[in-house]
């Protein structure tokens, strides 16, 4: 029996959201600094006028419900869900005032994008873009690598009562100290810390290769946030390749490595516990999976007429690699070679680690390393229970923060988000195929999109057709959750839309039937 | 090519003179010729002052590449975008191509009299470039980098075009031969006005009344 959501349940549902609008306003705050300090005077007035419609969106909604009371699962979820879309039109208007933008759905691709962390970007001239404007597109990537729940619990935004089923609404379960809010604070200092070291180091080698050291160091603000994000935004347009640095490169590749392990792993290292992150499953799966990646990547390139050498293939093939599998969507070669001169084995390599992803519980996107190690343990578990005797009683476990079985429940849960997420590269796939566009291209941007990669072929571009973006839209906003907080929402949404006398009859005669 | 390598043809209302060998039919011939080549060397000199700008003039090196292919491989003029979807037809070919200098002059690794500067020009509402390894002499040219209220210095960069650059590991790329300026670069810095900040600061004071009205309620429910 699905379960309406009544007025109370919206009432309440809108108190939150209004609490997450208000947040994005103060956030907004930081780029309206950046424009009055660089006396960016007309980015200035954008970010004032979206504070304000902010302000008053994020109140109005709160007036909704005065006095909420403690959220429940369904609402949790709903807010998670809404949250994603809400923030991302929200952010959309401060970018399409820019005017970097040819129509308000593109700024909103970028908003959903940004948040999303899926990095792939509609900005018509980049190079131009003011610094304010830049900063809001890294302060999205922030908020939304973070995860809007997580920062917003941290900040203590929802109060004691609602934190657990929100935090767990987000995709998280990972409980690194035992309260939420303590979890939330956490995850959001050791990325802060990781982010300032990186800016220092990037800073220094960016002053290095020439460029002005405040625009160096805005540029390694940036790069760091984007990097451990696995965002995928650049200041500029030609991505990592305008910076023609092999050191900044090495860096963010190191960035994005360790932006794609799990927190948990991280609080595990950090209290020196160095066995227990090597035998965990999910370390595992990722050394295994990025040797056979780089391999294939390899195997295909040598082949190939051009990115043969040795050096090149390191240089291009490896961090396309990474940039791929932590769905960062960093590029240091252009969208014309990856379409045109990569080997069509390279493309689908990577297209192939977007589709993977990497650790549950990081900021990256895609099916996860900890799914996949769990349906390799399943398979393998399923080839003993055929082998040994009926009498037999076989148990498969892996190692996270402990020993654990293999149970039916833990495969169904990867299976069933394996599924959703083959299909959904499906369907996107076949959505490009049905705009004209050519296969290959096709299946790599919607597994970039649902993934939330942000590698791009070509097809994301300032003047594609309007339903192909609403499309990827969806994707990168269903990826971003995972699916199952998205369906879930979805079908309350529908069930609630549905007259109940109807849905009555329809129940009656299936039962007729 | 054929009007510049192969020849005089005679024209076939031309009166014939089959065989004949006199000194006024050859002295004809010899000075409509030298006439022609007279005309056609005045006018090729007038097109070429006509179409390079007087700052090309002065700026240009007329440098010499000894590894020019022959001239089937000499694609002149290109556009930006055509290179951003450049397939290996282009690769190793020389092009010139006019663009704004954006963002900064970057070091080049290892090489240190040499920059990177990336070119970009505008097509049809999309923005395409490339980057260009050209000399530090050729980047000092550069007055003026293209950013937010700036429009960097237009430059004209002739130079061999690598589809994959076997020295740069892979990068696309132009190896800059002649660096002109065509134009100077811009700057035009937003002017402040308080009437711009009029409609945020109405919106953010009607939100405050908004938060001010439900801080006001929820403790009246206490």
């Amino acid at each position: 029996m699905w379960q309406r959501f009544t007025l109370d349940d919206v009432r309440t549902i809108g108190h939150y959201l209004g609490v997450l609008i208000l947040f994005l306003a103060a956030s907004m705050a930081v780029p309206f600094v950046v424009a009055l300090a660089f006396q960016e005077w007309k980015p200035a007035t954008h970010y004032l006028l979206a504070i304000g419609i902010s302000l008053i969106l994020g109140s109005g909604l709160r007036l909704l419900r005065v006095a909420p009371a403690r959220l429940s699962r369904r609402q949790a979820l709903a807010v998670t869900g809404f949250a994603w879309i809400v923030l991302a039109f929200i952010a959309a208007i401060p970018l399409y005032m820019s005017g970097h933008f040819n129509r308000f759905v593109d700024a909103l691709f970028e908003g959903v994008s940004g948040l999303t962390t899926t990095g792939a970007s509609l900005v018509v001239d980049l190079d131009h873009m003011s610094m304010a404007d830049n900063t809001w597109r890294f302060m999205m990537i922030l908020l939304g690598g973070l995860g809007l729940i997580v920062v917003a619990l941290a900040l203590g935004l929802f109060g004691k009562r609602s934190g657990a089923s929100l935090y767990s609404s987000e995709g998280r379960s990972d409980h690194l100290v035992p309260n939420v809010v303590q979890t939330t604070q956490f995850i959001a200092k050791f990325a802060l810390l990781f982010i300032l070291a990186a800016t220092v180091i990037l800073t220094v080698v960016l002053t290095f290769a020439g460029i002005e050291p405040v625009r160096a160091a805005f540029h390694s603000v940036c790069l760091s946030i984007s990097a451990f994000m696995t965002g995928g935004f650049t200041p500029m347009a030609q991505s990592v390749l305008y910076y023609h640095s092999f050191p900044l490169e090495f860096i963010l590749m190191l960035l994005m490595l360790a932006g794609s392990i799990s927190f948990t792993l991280h609080a595990e290292l950090r209290k020196g516990r160095i066995g227990a992150f090597f035998r965990d499953i999910e370390v595992r799966t990722l050394v295994i999976w990025l040797a056979v990646a780089t391999c294939v990547m390899a195997a295909s390139l040598s082949v190939s007429l051009s990115f043969n050498d040795l050096p090149t293939m390191l240089r291009r093939g490896v961090f396309m690699v990474i940039s791929s599998f932590s769905t960062t969507g960093f590029q240091n070669i252009t969208t014309n070679q990856l379409a045109g001169v990569f080997s069509s084995g390279a493309f689908i390599a990577l297209a192939v680690c977007m589709a993977v992803g990497g650790s549950a519980g990081s900021t990256t996107g895609g099916l996860k390393l900890l799914r996949m190690g769990i349906m390799a343990k399943s398979i393998v578990s399923t080839i003993k229970e055929a082998v040994a005797p009926d009498s037999a009683r076989v148990a498969v476990t892996y190692y996270r923060l402990g020993r654990r079985r293999v149970t039916p429940d833990i495969v169904k849960e990867a299976m069933t988000v394996f599924v959703l997420y083959v299909s959904t590269y499906t369907i996107g796939a076949l959505v490009g195929i049905a705009h004209g566009y050519d296969a290959m291209q096709a299946i790599f941007e919607s597994v970039a999109m649902a993934s939330n990669g942000g590698i791009v072929s070509g097809l994301v571009a300032p003047d594609m057709p309007i339903t192909l973006e609403l499309f990827y839209i969806f994707e990168m906003w269903a990826g971003r959750l995972e699916f199952v907080t998205l369906l879930a929402i979805l079908v309350e949404v529908v069930v609630s839309i549905v007259p109940r006398r109807l849905r009555h009859r329809t129940q009656a005669q299936g039962v007729r039937r | 090519m054929s009007a510049l390598t192969g020849g005089w043809k005679r024209s076939a209302a031309a009166p014939k003179c089959d065989g004949c060998v006199c000194g006024n039919h050859a002295r004809g011939r010899w000075l409509v010729r030298s006439l022609a080549a007279a005309v056609a060397g005045a006018m090729l000199a007038i097109a070429c002052l006509v179409a390079l700008p007087s700052s090309a003039w002065a700026a240009d090196d007329n440098l010499v590449n000894p590894q020019q292919r022959p001239d089937s491989s000499f694609i002149y003029d290109t556009e930006i975008s055509a290179l951003n979807s450049a397939d290996t037809y282009y690769d190793g070919q020389t092009v010139q191509v006019v663009g704004e200098a954006v963002g900064d002059i970057i070091n080049v690794e290892i090489d240190g009299s040499y920059r990177w500067v990336n070119l970009s020009s505008e097509e049809q509402g999309v923005v395409y470039s490339v980057a260009v390894h050209m000399t530090d002499n050729a980047a000092d040219r550069i007055d003026t980098l293209g950013g937010y209220s700036t429009v960097g210095t237009t430059l004209q960069v002739r130079g061999t075009f690598h589809l994959v650059c076997p020295d740069h590991d892979g990068v696309t790329d132009i190896h800059a031969d002649v660096v002109s300026v065509v134009d100077p670069g811009t700057q035009h810095p937003d002017e402040f006005s308080w009437e711009g900040f009029i409609p945020g600061a109405i919106a953010v004071a009607i939100g405050f009344v908004l938060m001010f009205v439900f801080y006001r309620l929820r403790e009246r429910q206490r």
